[in-house]
């Protein structure tokens, strides 16, 4: 910019220091030249903060320069790896899950009440977390290429994100509790998925084999390198099998011009291949791709698992090992028999994570760890071994959840990935557990009498009314919040700009479903009195009709008046037409404005007696003008112009046309009307000064008129 | 053109945007198998809202649908109505915007789909608050804005592009939606249900008014969308809040058709929804069921998309026919007039969903469209019951049950003689000598006409030549001769 020269730094408004770890600058770029006088800070649409900057009232104010500036900061990116709309895209989505949930529970808790038996409604929590992980982002790997790169060992999938694998430890621990059996296993394939997330902040297996595939290309005996032997075993101590062994075959040993002098070399690289590849695994389901044999039941995997290790500790006394030539080899696959034996030395050298180490633990030397408690203390183990510098949020989470502490969780979710994640985390975290149940259900006094599940719901809901696009679904949670909800809501809804009538429309729409009809006539009334201050008086007659506000009809029809008694006479009345059809012939609905249509009816009547149909039209004119006089809300200052302008009328020429009580009826009003102007605050109808006098002239003509006749 | 030739009789993409979207239009192709929409956006981030041209992007491996960003054109100001038109040598895109303004764009589809402006109105004047609705002549080089501030202006584009106020109404009646009906005639929507029709050749007032009080001031509402269709010049379809669709016929002046919504009492067509109805749109797609005595007065089949998310078909005095229910909005929709089975619709959550169908078949489920069992209408959008209970359920069941169900097959009222698969073998003889007539009765020749002719008088020669009708009795004998001999039993 180019004005800002001297205070770029000026403009910033936080003091930096280094101490304080979440300060951010953000620059304003106001572009004044002047000092700065005044500074009003207010918030904006979702994370923004609206700043107005006011430069000081200069004396030499001839240039052209501004007094002033609103700039919008906007706070914080936010979560780095999601991108807003991405987020925007994630709340969508879950409506549904979640909406549905929400019903298959209350009907679940109806149908349990009415019947204490276990109800057919079983709440599906499975297909709520599957549908909310689907959401996140499906990993699907792009297609395989045709021809497969043998020395591509890492595939390159969908970018991972911490919101996902921290969804997908929650569905573990929480939704699939059956599986605990299964659990290590499934953690294995978690860190397989995620093992990317953490190498931004310390070395793992995937950022060690990202860095050696990059090397890959350039080596020429693969074996000589020591960082192949190192990569190998890192994959293999986590389990990454289809890895390893697609490294194995790597292997010099297996070039055809070599095959003959390392013979044994190769049959014991190959033995190790086939090994590994015939791991026993506990798992669910034998999956293409994974290597290893799959077990479902435990008494068949520990055969398995025994026999297994028998086969390694058979190779690994072997006499074979003396006859391969080649060091680097032999001490390679040795030490990968160590780890398959489960030597935890070699885990510890081979992992660079805790949780690596982890993983490699429940793999190889603790398979059956069931339960929380052991599960947490092996954590604890494997800290204590590779202890952390700073703590990621994923890990603080995993942590959480083996110390079974809810509470823990809880916090870690909402510090660590947001008002959504709590929100919908909190439909895992109870369920099936009473405890966890009790302690987010129960009403706190020091939160106004709500659970802690409500709380983040509101929260999430006010994130959610934020944003202009999303506000339209906070509505669903604020409706599952019973106690704060409502209100919330109402409040919501009566903030929303009636600016656009799509707008508009969508919010009294929402006030429809959730039978908010106070809500709804005050949105339309503001909306009416906005239309109607915008100069389309259509609109705001409209608005103000449908909310039956007959109070402000009433006063919009004095100011209508005013413009009414000045067009309506001449042809222009035709614009009007659209008006009093709006209006409709409803005196409900049209307040003071009922005038208006009596009024048409009259002029159309008078302006025929003019063209010259007269007997019937004469009649028709009559009468709508009694009508008008006697209505209450006939405006007294037309009074007189109509009386004026149906002079014609009561002179008629055949026979008078208003009886003796219809003429006493005008007359009282003529008399009315001229008591009402001795009074201060008359406004003269703009007609000739005689204009009463005739009136009256031809008053008192048709009274004597109609004596006689009667 | 992989849409066509798809096995799948219907299929709904969902194409997720980053943006939201403010309007979205087929535009006429260039050429016979480029498909271009063109979808007006709003950044709610950077607050930018844009035009862009896609190219709709189908691959015959891939049966989802790619919109390919061709070109984008930054709009002033929020989009508020956006029309396409058929024009030489480009198609047209009028976009009214918020503030006012009126923009005429001729996006280049042949060479990468740059946006050319053709015509730019930011005059003050022009409209006082946003513009309401425009459209668009096809063909023409003209186009008529309508907006709550009571104008209509004709703007005109040929050369050097100015405007000229058709009609002021100075605020006192604000109109909400427009259609050209002929090149000289349109159609305005406003307040209250209420219809104008105006002549070019007759300024200062509407030609023809239609007053929406048929409700007796129970509800009224604001016509949102009017469409006309180009044979039937004299009925102007519109759609409105409350659900309501409804045709007014210009020879049947005070009466309108109610299709759908907003009924009086007893003649009450089927409701489809209750919300607002954004768009109405004839659809020259589906066929109606009895096309043949479909008399001029018949309102043809129509499609509509509502504020609850249901995008629909419904004809006069049928059952609604729903092709999409959506958990969201669906704001706006557009039929493609050279691919009617392909409907291209914006969503209120950042997307974009279409709807592709095989063109072969025109039964009228052929869409694939189920018909949705009652309970769907219950709580069709995310309500909550004042039990606390939200319902989201019944319309995300109504969308499991759309996956593909394939269209119910009608059975054939053949009589089955054999169920086994043999078949009956006509008696020849007999066939020689019985014949049924048109009626169905059988008939055979009158013995005593071969010989000994000479003593018969001609009055009995000429009855004897004449077909005779078998007795009643002997039916039973002739019919287990000629099994398929079409016969009618009943016949007198």
């Amino acid at each position: 910019m180019p004005g800002v020269s001297s205070d770029t730094s000026g403009g910033a408004l936080a003091p930096f220091s280094p101490e304080s770890q979440g300060a951010a600058v953000y620059p304003l770029h106001h572009g004044l030249k002047s000092p700065i006088s005044r500074l009003s800070i207010s918030w904006s649409r979702g994370n923004s903060l609206r700043v107005s900057v006011f430069a000081a009232p200069s004396d030499h104010s001839v240039n052209e320069e501004a007094g002033g500036k609103v700039v919008e900061v906007k706070l914080g990116s936010g979560d780095g790896e999601i991108s807003d709309s991405h987020w925007r895209r994630i709340a969508y989505d879950s409506v549904s899950p979640f909406a549905l949930l929400q019903s298959r529970k209350n009907a679940a808790s109806s149908f349990s009440k009415m019947s204490m038996n276990s109800s057919p409604y079983d709440v599906d929590w499975s297909e709520y977390s599957k549908d909310i992980n689907a959401l996140l982002g499906n990993q699907k790997s792009p297609p395989a290429p045709i021809i497969d790169d043998p020395k591509s060992v890492i595939k390159k999938g969908e970018e991972p994100t911490s919101l996902k694998a921290a969804w997908e430890l929650l569905e573990m621990f929480y939704a699939e509790k059956p599986s605990q059996s299964w659990l290590p296993e499934r953690l294995v394939d978690w860190l397989a998925g995620y093992d990317s997330l953490f190498s931004g902040t310390h070395s793992t297996v995937h950022s060690k084999l990202v860095d050696f595939q990059k090397e890959l290309v350039n080596l020429q005996v693969v074996e000589d390198d020591p960082r192949y032997w190192e990569v190998i075993s890192s994959a293999l101590a986590v389990g990454w099998l289809d890895i390893v062994v697609k490294l194995l075959r790597l292997h010099g040993s297996y070039r055809l011009d070599q095959l003959s002098n390392r013979e044994t070399e190769n049959g014991l690289v190959e033995a190790v291949a086939v090994l590994i590849s015939k791991m026993p695994r506990m798992r669910l389901e034998q999956e293409d791709g994974i290597l290893g044999e799959s077990f479902k039941a435990k008494p068949d995997f520990v055969k398995a698992l025994e026999k297994w290790r028998a086969h390694i500790n058979k190779l690994d006394s072997s006499a074979f090992w003396f006859q391969c030539a080649h060091q680097q080899t032999r001490e390679g696959l040795r030490s990968m028999l160590q780890i398959m034996l489960g030597n935890a030395d070699s885990l510890c050298t081979a992992t660079c994570h805790w949780i690596e180490l982890y993983i490699s633990h429940l793999l190889y030397i603790r398979p059956f760890t069931v339960g929380l408690e052991s599960m947490y203390n092996l954590a604890q183990k494997c800290i204590q071994l590779k202890p952390m510098a700073s703590a990621d949020r994923l890990m603080q989470l995993i942590i959480g959840i083996l110390g079974e502490n809810t509470e823990v969780v809880l916090a870690e979710c909402s510090k660590g990935f947001g008002p959504w994640m709590v929100t919908h985390a909190i439909e895992l975290l109870t369920a099936g557990s009473d405890h966890a149940e009790m302690l987010l259900h129960e009403e706190h006094k020091n939160l106004g009498g709500i659970s802690i599940e409500e709380l983040y719901r509101l929260v999430y809901a006010q994130v959610l009314s934020s944003h202009p696009l999303t506000w339209q679904i906070a509505p669903i949670y604020l409706a599952s919040c019973m106690k704060q909800g409502m209100v919330l809501l109402q409040i919501l809804l009566s903030k929303q700009p009636v600016q656009h009538n799509q707008l508009l429309l969508k919010n009294i729409e929402i006030c429809r479903l959730y039978e908010l009809d106070s809500i709804t006539s005050n949105i339309m009334k503001i909306a009416g009195v906005y239309h109607w201050k915008h100069g389309r008086k259509g609109s705001g007659v409209f608005w103000l009709q449908q909310a039956r506000d007959e109070y402000r009809l009433n006063r919009i029809a004095q100011q209508l008046f005013d413009s009414v008694g000045k067009t309506i006479s001449d042809e222009s009345f035709k614009q009007w037409e659209g008006l009093i059809q709006l209006l409709g012939s409803e005196s409900k609905t049209a307040g003071g404005l009922e005038f208006l249509h009596k009024y048409r009816d009259f002029k159309k009547s008078l302006q025929q007696i003019h063209d010259g149909k007269t007997t019937d039209a004469s009649r028709q004119a009559v009468e709508s003008l009694i009508t008008l006089m006697k209505n209450p809300s006939t405006p007294q200052r037309f009074w007189l112009p109509l009386l004026y302008d149906s002079l014609k009328l009561l002179n008629w020429q055949d026979h008078p046309l208003f009886n003796v009580s219809q003429t006493n009826l005008l007359l009282n009003k003529l008399q009315e009307l001229s008591m009402a102007r001795l009074r201060p605050g008359f406004i003269e109808p703009d007609l000739p000064p005689h204009a009463l006098d005739s009136v009256r002239l031809a008053l008192a003509t048709n009274l004597g008129r109609a004596i006689l006749e009667e | 053109m992989a849409i066509t030739g798809t096995q799948n009789p219907s299929q709904v993409h969902r194409i997720p945007q980053s943006k939201y979207i403010d309007g979205v239009r087929w535009l006429p192709p260039v050429s016979a198998f480029d498909r271009f929409a063109a979808i007006a956006y709003f950044d709610a981030d950077s607050n930018s809202p844009s035009i862009e041209i896609h190219y709709l992007n189908t691959n015959p491996q891939d049966p989802s649908p790619v919109l390919d960003p061709q070109s984008s054109w930054t709009s002033p100001s929020r989009i508020s109505s956006l029309k396409t038109a058929q024009s030489t040598p480009q198609p047209l895109l009028a976009a009214a915007t918020f503030s006012g303004s009126l923009h005429v764009l001729a996006p280049d589809l042949i060479n990468g789909g740059a946006i050319e402006s053709k015509a730019s109105i930011e005059d003050t004047g022009f409209h006082s608050g946003p513009v309401a609705a425009v459209d668009l002549r096809d063909g023409g080089n003209e186009c008529v804005t309508v907006g709550d501030d009571g104008r209509i202006n004709l703007v005109s584009f040929s050369g050097n592009s100015w405007y000229r106020r058709f009609f002021d109404a100075n605020g006192l009646v604000g109109y909400s939606a427009v259609k050209w009906a002929s090149p000289t005639e349109f159609v305005t929507g406003g307040y209250g249900f209420g219809l104008q029709w105006w002549d070019q050749r007759r300024p200062g007032g509407p030609v023809s008014q239609f007053k929406g009080n048929w409700t007796q001031g129970k509800t009224s509402g604001i016509v949102h969308s009017i469409d006309i269709h180009p044979s039937r010049k004299h009925t102007c379809l519109a759609g409105g809040s409350s659900g309501t669709v409804f045709a007014w016929d210009l020879r049947a002046q005070q009466q309108p058709i109610v299709l759908s919504g907003a009924g009086t009492g007893e003649a009450a067509a089927p409701s489809l929804s209750e919300s607002d109805v954004w768009e109405v749109q004839y659809d020259r797609f589906t066929r109606s069921s009895n096309i043949s005595n479909m008399s001029s007065a018949r309102i043809l089949p129509v499609m509509i998309c509502s504020e609850d998310g249901i995008l629909a078909v419904i004809e006069q005095g049928e059952e609604p026919i729903e092709l999409l229910a959506e958990p969201c909005a669906i704001n706006s929709f557009d039929i493609d007039h050279q691919n009617p089975s392909d409907v291209i619709c914006s969503l209120e959550w950042e997307s974009i969903a279409i709807l592709t169908s095989s063109r072969s078949s025109s039964t009228r489920l052929s869409r694939g469209s189920v018909q949705l069992p009652r309970f769907n209408k219950v709580g069709n959008a995310l309500k909550l019951s004042s039990t606390q209970a939200i319902s989201g359920f019944s319309s995300l069941v109504s969308q499991k049950l759309f996956s593909s169900t394939p269209p119910p097959q009608r059975l054939q009222s053949l009589t089955v003689f054999a169920a086994k698969g043999y078949k009956m073998k006509t008696h020849k003889a007999s066939a020689k000598r019985f014949r049924v007539t048109g009626r169905g009765k059988i008939v055979r020749r009158r013995a005593g006409k071969q010989h000994l002719l000479a003593k018969k008088n001609t009055k009995r020669k000429l009855r004897l030549s004449k077909m005779h009708p078998v007795s009643r009795s002997d039916y039973d004998n002739v019919i287990g001769a000629l099994p398929y001999l079409k016969v009618n039993r009943k016949a007198k």
